[in-house]
């Protein structure tokens, strides 16, 4: 080959490298610099590519970056494999660090032995952030989709078991028509079975439209003074239980972020019911306390000296439409509690209840801290 | 022939009594009626082989104990077999396999109410 050819191949590699969006460089045995392109050149904070020439990582990174860049260049000659598609957070010359996808292949002589090393890098940085939003943001979709099939189950539930109830008044109905229809002998029984049936369906479908709705039409969430809440509450229960006396302790309770109308709702049900389930012998006594504040959560009890239940009850009676019967035939139809554990979970928190029969039913309202 | 009815709405209960009431008369076949599933097995436990109730209609969707609780205890309480006939509003097809899966003592899953003619055909089929 003569060496104007040589000259012309030297030229036109050189053109091929500098035109490379990689960085390219390669080096001897020892590590020393022998060239590079022109963008590498740049990123070693270089004027042209005939400095490199005899320098060494060194002179370019810390101690630290370099030893890592001349012991990745030791294997690949040690081994005389490629070292391929790595991934480095390198700092430049200048300064500013990157993300890189590096190769380095062994560079060999004729006889087939390994004198030096070729590297490229690709600066991947900013596909890295792409795919990082790509993976957050699929992380996000993810919870979205499992928040949804959650919902999605909760109303399935909620359809079967409000259609299951409805059913009941509304067969009876028709059943006693069906009755009336062909008999005069019980009409009496049959006309009064139809009314009371009437009106139990009339309550639930009036409760379960409360339940339904009460997300809906809320202000937005607020700091929210319990005490003063609760007495508002106090002033506001069903005209019908405001006859029956009961007394209401209260503990120095916090100011937290809520929503005030779901709060109200809240403890409006759970004294309804304090004062529902009473024990006729015993004056109605209702006490709100912190059962538990830390850092994590607070838990405030509402608890009274009711009729109270069997425990072993106590996941029932938080399920739609579940009613424990009672002596005196106490009014209801199962709904209140389930909008409290609803309420609940507008502000991420549970309820949990628990009871001695004639002695306490305990209604746990557990609130994330929130220290306000 | 005794048959028993556990369901804990008074008026279903009641309605299956009227409609029942004649042609059980003229059979001779008595009904019971429970509100509460735990009372209608204390009752069945102190029973002796000639009282036991050839049929036992139940509902499964009760407060208290329910109809599933009230099949898993009748088996651990080892009473003697008898023919239970679910009678539900529930129509979820899980819980008619879950009911067959009781087969030595489920007979049928029947949807309410009571059809008068399917209680006619069940206790002249003895």
């Amino acid at each position: 080959m003569s060496s104007i050819e040589n000259t012309r191949i030297e030229y036109f590699a050189q053109l091929l490298m500098d035109s490379n969006p990689q960085y390219i460089f390669w080096k001897d045995k020892e590590g020393v610099y022998l060239g590079c392109n022109q963008k590498y050149a740049d990123f070693c904070n270089l004027e042209n590519t005939d400095v490199i020439i005899g320098t060494t990582d060194y002179d370019y990174m810390d101690e630290k970056e370099a030893d890592i860049c001349i012991d990745a260049d030791k294997e690949v000659m040690k081994k005389g494999d490629a070292l391929l598609n790595f991934e480095e957070y390198v700092t430049n010359a200048r300064g500013v660090a990157r993300w890189y996808n590096i190769n380095k292949v062994p560079l060999k002589n004729d006889n087939g032995e390994v004198v030096g090393v070729l590297g490229t890098m690709t600066d991947v940085s900013e596909l890295k952030e792409k795919n990082s939003i790509i993976e957050s943001q699929a992380e996000i979709l993810k919870q979205k989709v499992e928040e949804l099939e959650l919902k999605n189950k909760e109303l399935e539930e909620f359809a079967y078991i409000a259609a299951h109830d409805l059913q009941e008044p509304l067969g009876n109905i028709s059943n006693f028509s069906n009755l009336l229809k062909e008999s005069q002998s019980y009409s009496t029984e049959f006309v009064n079975n139809i009314l009371a049936s009437s009106n139990r369906m009339q309550a639930l479908l009036k409760a379960l439209l409360k339940y339904a709705v009460v997300d809906q039409e809320m202000s937005a969430m607020q700091p929210v003074d319990l005490n003063s809440l609760i007495n508002k509450t106090i002033s506001i229960i069903d005209t019908d239980l405001k006859d029956v006396k009961f007394s209401i302790s209260c503990d120095q309770l916090p100011t937290i972020y809520g929503y005030p109308e779901g709060l109200i709702s809240l403890f409006q049900n759970l004294i309804s019911n304090a004062i529902k389930y009473r024990d006729e012998d015993k004056g109605c006594q209702i006490s709100i306390t912190i059962a538990k504040q830390n850092h994590e959560e607070l838990v405030i009890c509402v608890e009274d000296n009711g009729i109270g239940f069997n425990n072993k009850h106590n996941e029932k009676v938080l399920k739609m439409f579940h009613r424990l019967p009672t002596k005196n035939q106490v009014q209801g139809v199962g709904v209140g509690l389930s909008i409290c554990a609803k309420i609940m979970k507008m502000h991420k928190g549970k309820i949990s209840i628990e009871s001695q029969e004639g002695i306490y039913t305990k209604v746990f309202l557990s609130f994330v801290n929130q220290n306000i | 022939m005794n048959v028993y009815f556990v369901d804990d709405d008074y008026m279903t209960n009641r309605y299956h009594e009227i409609i029942l009431e004649k042609f059980v008369f003229e059979k001779n076949i008595s009904l019971t009626f429970f509100e509460e599933a735990e009372d209608a097995l204390m009752k069945l436990n102190g029973l002796n082989n000639e009282e036991y109730p050839d049929y036992i209609f139940l509902d499964l969707n009760m407060p208290l104990m329910d109809g599933w609780e009230f099949l898993q205890k009748y088996y651990e309480m080892n009473l003697p077999r008898t023919k239970v006939i679910v009678l539900t509003t529930s129509e979820n097809p899980h819980h008619v396999t879950r009911a067959n899966g009781f087969k030595d003592l489920v007979k049928d899953y029947i949807a309410k109410p009571l059809d008068i003619r399917y209680f006619k055909k069940l206790t002249s089929s003895i």
